[in-house]
């Protein structure tokens, strides 16, 4: 089998997507200068700009990467940025403007997005944030790239595996191999608990998955024979007992909530190839649950938490990186981890939380929310209260949507990718789990100061 | 169809639905909201193109001069709009089809005169081309 590649194209967007600054630049006044500073622009703001139809705005603020030059340079002064509200409205305490205007770039370009020179931010805060990948082979430049001859394997195998091989003594190997998949992505798409999708987004997460060779968690009800040509990258979704009987005999991959475990021989009568997925919720006692699930011969468990990555319960709980270790560390305790896939799903917002969730123990992860911001999704969640949606998102082109989620990929395949390297990991199956790898912010401050409790202590 | 164009300031603190339902414009007219960081982004450039793509009537929504976050822009959208007037006079298109408002914060009042307003102005453009 040839290198992995993910091939990106660049996909504009179809509205303008606001940007964190609006350029006034003020007309009164203006000197009329034989050099106006706005034909130095560096990023070419003021010749790209143009009047979008649909939104009846200039496009400037989406050009501007908030240089100040040409505040800066105009001696008349009539050049300013404002803050843009619309911006700053933007998603939520999680999935901060920031993030959201990433996902956009990295959909619209593919490329892994580069802020500038030197990082002005805080270096520690919640969730993802207070874990740090170690990156300690980073000394060595690359030779030839992440893209090189020194290959990076980002394919993990879903399934059940078996723990040792038997063979009889003609040397003939007895054991049953359980059916697996490999897909070339540590990451599953799906679609977020919330909102309306419409068809055109189905296929355009179908096609993608399709192209990225990994899978495309979709709901059952939504099935019909015009997905069937992608049956073979989809894992269907079935909610309720009746449903199974409406499975199509095609479908390979299955998924079932915790509750209808009791149906997986069901699930599989006359289909002894189905791997099967179980739904579990992050919560207390998963960890038992999941080792029941094992010991039962379920080949994958999907731990899912909420959209900001804590599990279901209201009163203190953990985020989905702490969560999935505590449930892999006593799968190895019990030493059944090996025979079984985790996937995690909750909060990954980021290419670098699906690496950190990897290193905390999971298999790959489902990734939902953050496809259908390459969509242009604004996560507004006008659609939940029947108003229509900003941005049309279930009238694309689903070409158009699988491209941008293709690129949106094709970046994180790419960070993954340097993150490995500079670890001097070849393979993401061995990240798994691998806690070396990581710095832990709590860990760190128990290093420098519980000798000074200890000393005051005395 | 009449289709109208409503450029606001965000920092009125309106959404989208206050202006809508406080102006209550019969169903055949078509509005188009658009919220803007401040007054001031919006010059005379941006309003004939707003025209060229097929606007029947403009109208901006302020905030009072004395707070305007950038200091000056509602202070200048007023001459814009005198500005905007006489090009659009030149072009041989009615004044009454641009207007602006310096609307008072958290006066969902205010809104709904300026709303009679903007009826009163579809009206006369009417009356322009209908007798």
């Amino acid at each position: 089998m040839g290198k992995y590649h993910i091939e990106t194209k660049q996909v504009p967007p179809r509205f303008l997507p606001p940007g964190p600054y609006c350029v006034i630049a003020k007309e009164e006044g203006c000197l009329g200068c034989k050099y106006c500073v706005k034909k130095a622009c560096p990023y070419g703001v003021y010749e790209k700009k143009g009047f979008d139809i649909k939104e009846l705005r200039e496009t400037s603020s989406y050009y501007c990467h908030h240089c100040l030059f040409c505040v800066e340079s105009c001696p008349a002064g009539l050049i300013s940025l404002m803050p843009n509200p619309e911006y700053q409205r933007l998603g939520d305490g999680y999935w901060t403007p920031e993030i959201i205007t990433s996902l956009w770039r990295q959909a619209e370009t593919g490329k892994i997005p580069v802020s500038g020179a030197g990082y002005g931010g805080p270096f520690v805060g919640e969730g993802f944030d207070e874990m740090w990948t170690d990156m300690s082979e980073i000394v060595r430049p690359t030779r030839d790239g992440i893209h090189g001859r020194e290959y990076i394997s980002t394919a993990v195998e879903l399934g059940r595996k078996p723990l040792a091989l038997e063979f009889d003594p003609d040397k003939k190997m007895v054991s049953q191999i359980p059916p697996f998949v490999e897909i070339s992505l540590p990451v599953l798409l799906s679609l977020p608990s919330w909102g309306r999708w419409d068809r055109n987004v189905l296929f355009s997460l179908a096609k993608a998955a399709a192209k990225l060779n990994t899978l495309f968690i979709m709901p059952l009800k939504e099935f019909d024979s015009t997905f069937l040509s992608f049956i073979d990258h989809l894992m269907l979704s079935v909610e309720t007992k009746e449903a199974i009987r409406s499975i199509p005999a095609q479908a390979q991959f299955i998924e079932i909530p915790l509750d209808l475990v009791s149906e997986i021989d069901v699930v599989r009568q006359g289909h002894s190839e189905r791997i099967i997925s179980v739904k579990v919720p992050f919560g207390p006692g998963v960890e038992k649950t999941c080792l029941d699930l094992v010991q039962n011969g379920v080949p994958i468990i999907h731990l899912f938490a909420d959209e900001h990555g804590r599990e279901m319960v209201e009163l203190r709980p953990r985020f989905i990186k702490d969560a999935i270790q505590d449930v892999h560390f006593s799968l190895v305790e019990q030493g059944v981890r090996d025979q079984v896939t985790l996937l995690a799903s909750g909060g990954i917002a980021m290419a670098e939380h699906m690496g950190k969730t990897i290193i905390c123990g999971a298999d790959a992860v489902v990734v939902g929310q953050a496809l259908m911001v390459a969509l242009e999704c604004r996560l507004c969640k006008e659609c939940e209260k029947g108003l229509p949606c900003p941005v049309e998102i279930n009238a694309i082109d689903s070409e158009w949507g699988a491209q941008r989620i293709i690129n949106l990929m094709g970046s994180w395949h790419s960070q993954l990718l340097e993150v490995m390297g500079a670890m001097g990991m070849r393979d993401v199956r061995r990240l798994r789990g691998e806690l070396g790898r990581a710095i832990f912010y709590r860990d760190v401050i128990k290093e420098s100061f519980a000798n000074i409790k200890k000393v005051s202590g005395e | 169809m009449k289709k109208v164009t409503v450029y606001f300031c965000k920092n009125l603190g309106y959404s989208q639905r206050d202006i809508l339902d406080a102006f209550n414009l019969p169903s055949e007219v078509s509005i188009n909201l658009v919220g803007m960081s401040c007054s001031c982004e919006i010059t005379a450039g941006l309003l004939l193109k707003t025209y060229e793509v097929g606007m029947d009537l403009i109208f901006v929504l302020a905030c009072p001069e004395e707070e305007c976050v950038s200091g000056e822009g509602s202070k200048r959208i007023k001459r814009r709009i005198e500005y905007t007037k006489e090009i659009l006079n030149e072009l041989g298109l009615e004044k009454v089809r641009l207007e602006a408002f310096h609307v008072p914060k958290n006066s969902l009042g205010a809104l709904k005169e300026i709303g009679d307003k903007i009826k009163q102005s579809m009206e006369e453009v009417e009356s322009i081309f209908y007798g």
